[in-house]
């Protein structure tokens, strides 16, 4: 029986080809969230030795190609790697990461500077997403990142993500205010 | 010597910390006002939008007002708040630009995974239809030349000669050299407007401040004497 769910949940998430919730899972084989859990977390680590890895990113989960073979798949694929981001837009992405939901006028407000068409960018590349809208005049989109930045990080979940604290100077900062 | 090629700035943020760093001052009022000199040169030869170029301006004005303080220390609350708002937007800013590093550090290592599926995705191309040729995208591009708004020449307007604060400075210079000693009463006589007086003014609390001159009041109104230093 235990095993059968393993392998369920397996296919699905091979089949899916995008991130699917714990909900959708759960929901779709008729079992509880915590159990689900429990198996996802089981293959986690048996996909270490193994060419897929599975990515997490809150509730939701890839199956996607192991971070260490990622120079041959993108050869395979014919993809540059790092497709260059800017340093406004890593900037960008990085605020976004630290202070989602947020919207453009407040990303704008840590730049100073007009960010659109860099949403754009980050948009077009799939690191980030509409998550909704915030209620506030004129009602603006919020923006948050994808799984797809987790695994364009290399990373294989998001508390893996560095921490804000742990930058020195922020920290002394922090304890400033 | 400038280097021909010179750094781009994302902001007037960017720009800002690059001075500080480049000073190895810490972010602080005191470090802000020593590189408003610096920033209100860089913005100079910045060449941007105009929406962007307001941002720098933003940021200027709130570099002077900072810098005013040191000279009339006076300042509402309000404009307390101004200043110690640029000093933590700084500071906040920092800590996303040095976190940005690091994503870029990780992201060199190569360790990308990629979702099944991308070998055969279907790629968005853009292919054009079979009878386009150069003659008809011609045609094309001429036709919607044909439809864009005529420029309107617009009429020209004289606008009055500005004096510069640097002019003013350089003028009360000038004198200073010549003369070690002028009052001030007697510079401001030949001003043709109050503006160009309150100009010379700044710039005599300018000078005053990098201790370029003495001043002496012998009482409120009365006339100013300048002393080269």
């Amino acid at each position: 029986m235990k095993k059968s769910l393993k392998s369920q949940i397996e296919s699905l998430l091979l089949v899916a080809g995008k991130p699917i919730s714990l909900k959708e899972i759960s929901n779709t084989l008729s079992t509880n969230v915590a159990e689900v859990q429990r198996e996802i977390n089981g293959l986690i680590e048996e996909y270490k030795e193994r060419g897929f890895r599975i990515i997490k990113k809150g509730e939701k989960y890839l199956l996607a190609s192991a971070q260490e073979n990622g120079d041959i798949v993108a050869r395979f694929l014919n993809e540059e790697l790092r497709y260059d981001l800017s340093s406004a837009a890593l900037e960008t992405l990085a605020i976004i990461v630290y202070k989602q939901p947020i919207t453009r006028a407040e990303i704008e407000s840590i730049r100073g500077t007009d960010c659109s068409r860099i949403l754009r960018v980050l948009m077009l590349r799939g690191l980030i997403e509409e998550v909704g809208r915030k209620e506030a005049p004129g009602r603006p989109i919020l923006y948050g990142t994808t799984v797809k930045m987790i695994t364009y990080l290399g990373l294989e979940n998001d508390e893996q993500i560095p921490k804000l604290e742990d930058l020195p100077q922020a920290a002394a900062a922090y304890e400033n205010q | 010597m400038l280097s021909s090629k010179e750094k781009t700035y994302e902001g007037p943020l960017d720009l800002l910390l690059n001075l500080i760093e480049k000073e190895r001052l810490d972010i602080s009022k005191i470090s802000l006002a020593k590189i408003t000199n610096d920033y209100l040169g860089r913005i100079k030869t910045i060449e941007t939008s105009s929406e962007n170029m307001a941002e720098f301006l933003v940021v200027a004005s709130k570099l002077l007002y900072l810098k005013s303080r040191a000279v009339l220390p006076v300042l509402s609350e309000e404009e307390e708040e101004e200043i110690e708002g640029l000093e933590s937007q700084l500071k906040e800013y920092k800590k996303f630009k040095e976190m940005s590093g690091k994503f870029g550090e990780i992201i060199d290592k190569n360790q990308r995974s990629f979702e099944p599926g991308l070998k055969n995705a279907d790629f968005n191309v853009f292919l054009p239809p079979k009878n386009v040729d150069m003659g008809f995208l011609m045609k094309l591009v001429q036709d919607a030349l044909d439809k864009m708004p005529k420029k309107e020449k617009k009429q020209e307007k004289r606008v009055e000669a500005k004096v510069t604060l640097e002019e003013k400075m350089e003028h009360l210079n000038t004198i200073i050299r010549t003369k070690k000693k002028f009052s001030f009463a007697s510079v401001i006589k030949g001003s043709k407007t109050r503006g160009e007086i309150i100009v010379t003014f700044l710039a005599l609390l300018e000078m005053l401040k990098r201790k370029m001159v003495k001043v002496e009041q012998a009482k409120n109104f009365a006339d100013i004497t300048v002393r080269g230093i």
